[in-house]
């Protein structure tokens, strides 16, 4: 059983990282910065061909943790693979031994760095989720039995609860549930009010939901991603709080920030998913202000 | 209808590399509402392809440029043009090149024309892209707006997490299909039908090439390797 998994279901404050493959095969050098508190972590996601920007494959770099002893949440977008290869991917990534797979649609090809590629999307999200269910049960799509099941994977999806679509989101979250997913990631969070207001929404879904946590590297950063990120935004009191310390304290402010939301969503979330992008090295300062 | 785009000169010029002698189609229907292959434009090409240093043997712009009979009958009707030519540029769709090169029983084809998609003429000088053709319709369950044409993902249960203000994350002017489909759901007081899961998508329908054939007085549609009567169960 995955480690994420158990603390999932037995209501331990879930941490998990993320690491983004590099467009390379020096696959290490994205991990090492992990080592020293990988025992602090749950999981870590391993990213698939990120803001559709090609780089090393997400299994690869999932069984590339679990060579370091850190335990994959293994991205498998929508985008790049047909039916076929999703499945048969997926069956080949438990088969190395990943058992936390993280469903997502996928950025579309157009925004990424082969915006001639074809995008694929012959599933999408609420699609492969129930495709993989059907694999845990011991079934393909075309109704095969397999000859080996991968029963044991722990099946995650996204939702966006600060979408400004929000019915829309719910409605999908909803599907996802129903088709079989045991647990959901959120982009960052910073209303820890708003978040439980979401978590009061979809109470009767009874879905264990790790909360988004960003490290705000700059107020300019903040401000560029409530401009063109979707489903993130960044309340004007946390940016003016980032642009109130200088420069070379901005990291000290964004660890003091982070902290102060985890705290709060304790009790409310189930977890946090650390996107540190770059700044892994702050993890643990953030998790010791967390009183993690 | 078929919506086309004419290519550049200097791509057409370099197809008909060699050739000399050149015929050239345009389309009395879906060409000429897009201006890719109406009068105005075969007699455009003739000019720059003279310009080039070619012949043009002759034009023609038949009602409707993707149906063999149409053609066929103008290519007999306008036979001594047709002798000696060296090959045929179509001003039209791509449906249209293959319909000459059937009309002319296997002559030189080339296309002169992008196809873009399938559209509707949403008012006059205007065409949007509705439908994409995929053979097997659901737009019944999403008030008449198709999510695999109007979401640039084609994602069928709901939107991406990409969609901000109603827009798409492919293009921040587009917008987000599925935005359209929930307002339009909220409209028709049909929003509880849009929580019903999609199951994904069966695409033997899209599978081509696809043809019709009109048996005993009924349409068969074939694809994938199989048969579709509306009349079956």
């Amino acid at each position: 059983m995955s480690r994420l998994k158990e603390m999932l279901d037995g209501g331990s404050f879930a941490v998990t990282a993320e690491i983004g493959p590099p467009k390379g095969v020096d696959i290490n050098r994205v991990i090492e910065p992990l080592l020293p508190f990988r025992n602090r972590l749950a999981a870590v996601n391993v990213t698939d061909n990120q803001s559709s920007i090609m780089r090393a494959s997400s299994v690869a770099a999932s069984v590339m943790l679990m060579q370091h002893g850190i335990e994959p949440v293994y991205q498998l977008t929508c985008r790049d693979r047909n039916r076929l290869a999703l499945q048969s991917d997926a069956l080949g990534a438990y088969a190395l031994g990943i058992r936390n797979v993280l469903v997502l649609s996928g950025d579309h090809p157009k925004v990424g760095d082969h915006p001639q590629a074809k995008p694929v999307y012959d599933l999408d999200s609420v699609n492969l989720l129930e495709a993989l269910d059907g694999l845990r049960k011991g079934f393909d799509m075309a109704g095969q039995t397999l000859t080996a099941a991968p029963s044991e994977f722990l099946l995650g999806a996204a939702v966006s609860p600060e979408s400004d679509a929000p019915e829309l989101q719910l409605m999908k979250m909803e599907k996802k549930v129903r088709v079989g997913a045991d647990f959901f990631q959120t982009q960052p969070v910073f209303d820890v009010e708003r978040f439980a207001r979401f978590r009061e929404e979809t109470a009767s879904l009874e879905s264990r939901v790790l909360a988004g946590i960003i490290l705000l590297k700059s107020p300019a950063m903040a401000k560029f991603m409530n401009e063109n990120i979707a489903g993130i935004s960044v309340p004007q009191d946390i940016i003016d709080e980032m642009a109130s310390v200088p420069k070379e304290d901005f990291y000290k402010k964004s660890i003091e920030i982070a902290a102060r939301v985890i705290t709060g969503l304790k009790g409310v979330a189930d977890g946090v998913h650390i996107m540190a992008i770059g700044w892994e090295r702050h993890i643990p300062a953030v998790l010791d202000a967390a009183g993690l | 209808m078929h919506a086309t785009v004419q290519k550049k000169l200097k791509e057409i010029l370099r197809m008909l590399e060699g050739e000399n002698r050149i015929f050239i189609f345009g389309c009395g229907s879906c060409a000429t509402q897009c201006m890719s292959g109406g009068r105005a434009q075969v007699d455009e090409m003739s000019r720059q392809l003279e310009d080039a240093g070619k012949i043009v043997a002759g034009t023609h712009i038949p009602e409707t440029c993707c149906s063999q009979g149409t053609v066929r009958k103008a290519v007999l009707e306008l036979r001594a043009a047709h002798v000696g030519v060296d090959s045929y540029l179509v001003l039209a769709c791509g449906q249209a090149v293959h319909t000459v090169i059937d009309a002319t029983d296997g002559a030189l084809v080339h296309p002169g024309c992008d196809t873009v998609f399938g559209g509707e003429t949403h008012f006059r000088g205007v065409f949007k892209e509705y439908c994409a053709l995929c053979g097997d319709c659901i737009s019944d369950r999403t008030g008449g707006l198709c999510p695999l044409t109007l979401c640039s993902k084609g994602l069928l249960n709901g939107p991406c997490g990409g969609s901000k203000g109603g827009r798409c994350e492919v293009d921040r002017q587009r917008d987000c299909g599925w935005v359209l489909i929930y307002e339009r759901m909220k409209t028709l007081g049909k929003l509880e039908n849009l929580k019903e899961i999609q199951a994904a998508p069966d695409r033997i329908k899209s599978d081509g090439p696809r043809r019709i054939e009109i048996r005993n007085g009924q349409p068969v549609f074939i694809a994938g390797g199989k048969e579709f009567r509306s009349s079956e169960d």
